[in-house]
C-alpha cells in the first residue's frame, strides 16, 4: 500500500546468510530497523531466495527457514481479528528478536567496514624485524624431543584431509628427495616446511623424512633459543 | 631508578623481534609489576609524536612503527605484504575483537552463518588465537585477537578500536 514492492529489490550480490540478505532489504525500506515490519519485506526476501542458485543445501535451508517464518508472520498480520494462538504470539516475539539481531549485525558490519578501510590505507605498524640466523655453528646440537614438540605444535594447525578429496600419497623416499632438493637451495624454517603440507598425512611423512635425514647425518637442525624458530640446513659433505 | 627501567625497557623492546609479556620485562629489569607498568606508561608518553610507538595487547607489549609512516617504511624497505582478507573475515574479526573471549557459536549467532572456516583461516594467519575454553557444554574454544591483529590494523591497543557511530551501546551490552 504505502510501499510499492518495486522499491524493495536489492541489487543482487551474494549474500552470505539470511541475516545479511534481510539486513540489505530492511535498510532499503527504512533507516531505523526497529520500525520495519518483517512482514513488509517478506515478498522481496522470497524473491531473492527464489532467484538463488542452490549451491549449498544447508545454507539454502537457513534461507528457507527464515522465509517460512516471515511468510507465516505476514499471514498473521494480514488476517487480523482472531485471538493469536500460542504459536502466533511466539512468532510476534520472534520478529523483535530478529530485529535486534539485525541491529547487532549491522553494528558489526559497520565496524568491519572501518577495519577494512584502515587495512586499505597502509596503516601497518611494523614491529622490529626478525633477525637472520647466522649459518655458523652457534647452536648446541638439538635434542630430538624438541623437534617432536615443535612438530606437534605445527601439526595441530594443519587441517585433516577433507573426506571427499583423494589426496596424493607420499612415500618416504619421495619426501626425502623433495626435502634434500629444497635444502640445496638454502636453509628452511621447520614450521614453514611442515605448513606447506596439504594435510596431516603429508605433514607426518615430511617430519619422518626429516628425522631420517637427521639420522643419516645429512642435515643439521638449529635453534637459537628455546621455543624459537627451528632451522634446517644441509650438512656439507664430510671431508 | 624508574628512568633506568624506562630506558632498559626501551632497549629490550627495541631489540626483541617478538612481543614480550610484562612478567618477562619484570624478570629482565628486576623490577616489580607496578614499576614496570609505570615505566611502560612513561615510555608510551615519551614516544608520543615519534616514529615508533608502544603497542599493548592484553599482557603483551612491543614496539612498532606508527601507522602514519607505514607508507614511508614500505617505500624504503619493501617488507612482505600480508594477504588480503574477505568481507566475511573482517566481520568475523570485528566480532572477535569486540567480544573476546568469544566462542564460535556466538560469532555464528551474530553473523547468522557458519563461521568455522573463516575462524580457521584467521587463526592460521595469526590474527586470532584460542585464548581459553568456555564453561558451557562441550567447553567450546574461545577466541581472542593477537598482537599481529593490532599490527595489521595499525592500532596501539584494543582501546583504539574504532567506535561504531550507532549501535555501540548494543555491542557494549553484548559483552556481558
Amino acid at each position: 500500500m504505502e510501499t510499492a514492492p518495486s522499491r524493495l529489490p536489492v541489487s543482487t550480490s551474494v549474500f552470505e546468510g539470511p541475516l545479511e540478505l534481510l539486513l540489505a532489504l530492511v535498510e532499503r525500506e527504512e533507516v531505523d530497523i526497529f520500525k520495519v515490519s518483517l512482514a513488509k519485506v517478506t515478498d522481496a526476501y522470497l524473491a531473492e531466495v527464489a532467484a538463488r542458485e542452490v549451491a549449498d543445501p544447508q545454507e539454502m535451508a537457513e534461507f528457507l527457514w527464515m522465509a517460512a517464518r516471515m511468510l507465516l508472520l505476514k499471514s498473521i498480520r494480514l488476517l487480523p481479528g482472531e485471538t493469536p494462538t500460542d504459536e502466533e504470539t511466539e512468532l510476534l516475539g520472534w520478529e523483535d528478536e530478529v530485529r535486534q539481531r539485525l541491529e547487532e549485525y549491522r553494528a558489526y558490519k559497520e565496524i568491519a567496514g572501518e577495519l577494512l578501510e584502515r587495512a586499505q590505507q597502509e596503516t601497518f605498524a611494523f614491529p622490529p624485524p626478525a633477525r637472520p640466523v647466522e649459518a655458523g655453528g652457534q647452536e648446541e646440537p638439538l635434542d630430538v624431543d624438541f623437534l617432536v614438540e615443535a612438530f606437534n605444535r605445527v601439526l595441530a594447525r594443519i587441517p585433516p584431509r577433507p573426506l571427499v578429496v583423494t589426496g596424493r600419497t607420499w612415500t618416504l623416499q619421495e619426501k626425502l628427495d623433495v626435502i634434500t632438493g629444497r635444502l640445496r637451495e638454502g636453509p628452511i624454517e621447520l614450521v614453514e616446511l611442515i605448513l606447506e603440507s596439504e594435510d596431516r598425512l603429508e605433514a607426518v611423512v615430511t617430519f619422518v623424512a626429516l628425522l631420517e635425514l637427521v639420522r643419516r647425518s645429512l642435515v643439521r637442525v638449529k635453534q637459537k633459543e628455546r621455543f624459537g624458530p627451528i632451522h634446517v640446513e644441509m650438512r656439507e659433505p664430510a671431508g | 631508578m624508574t628512568t633506568d627501567v624506562v630506558a632498559a625497557l626501551e632497549a629490550i623492546l627495541f631489540s626483541s623481534n617478538r612481543p614480550l609479556k610484562v612478567r618477562e620485562l619484570q624478570q629482565a629489569t628486576d623490577a616489580d609489576r607496578n614499576s614496570v607498568e609505570g615505566a611502560l606508561e612513561k615510555l608510551r608518553e615519551s614516544l608520543d609524536g615519534r616514529g615508533v610507538m608502544l603497542m599493548r595487547h592484553h599482557d603483551e607489549v612491543h614496539l612498532a612503527t606508527r601507522p602514519e609512516y607505514a607508507g614511508a617504511v614500505r617505500r624504503a624497505l619493501r617488507p612482505e605484504v600480508s594477504g588480503r582478507l574477505s568481507q566475511a573475515a573482517y566481520e568475523t574479526l570485528a566480532i572477535v575483537a569486540y567480544q573476546q573471549p568469544v566462542s564460535r557459536a556466538r560469532v555464528e549467532e551474530v553473523r547468522g552463518v557458519n563461521c568455522e572456516s573463516v575462524l580457521g583461516n584467521l587463526e592460521l594467519r595469526d590474527l586470532i588465537v584460542e585464548v581459553g575454553r568456555g564453561s558451557g557444554p562441550g567447553q567450546p574454544k574461545l577466541y581472542g585477537t593477537t598482537m599481529r591483529f593490532l599490527q595489521v590494523m595499525g592500532l596501539e591497543s584494543l582501546d583504539h578500536l574504532p567506535t561504531p557511530s550507532e549501535g555501540a551501546e548494543l555491542v557494549e551490552r553484548a559483552r556481558d
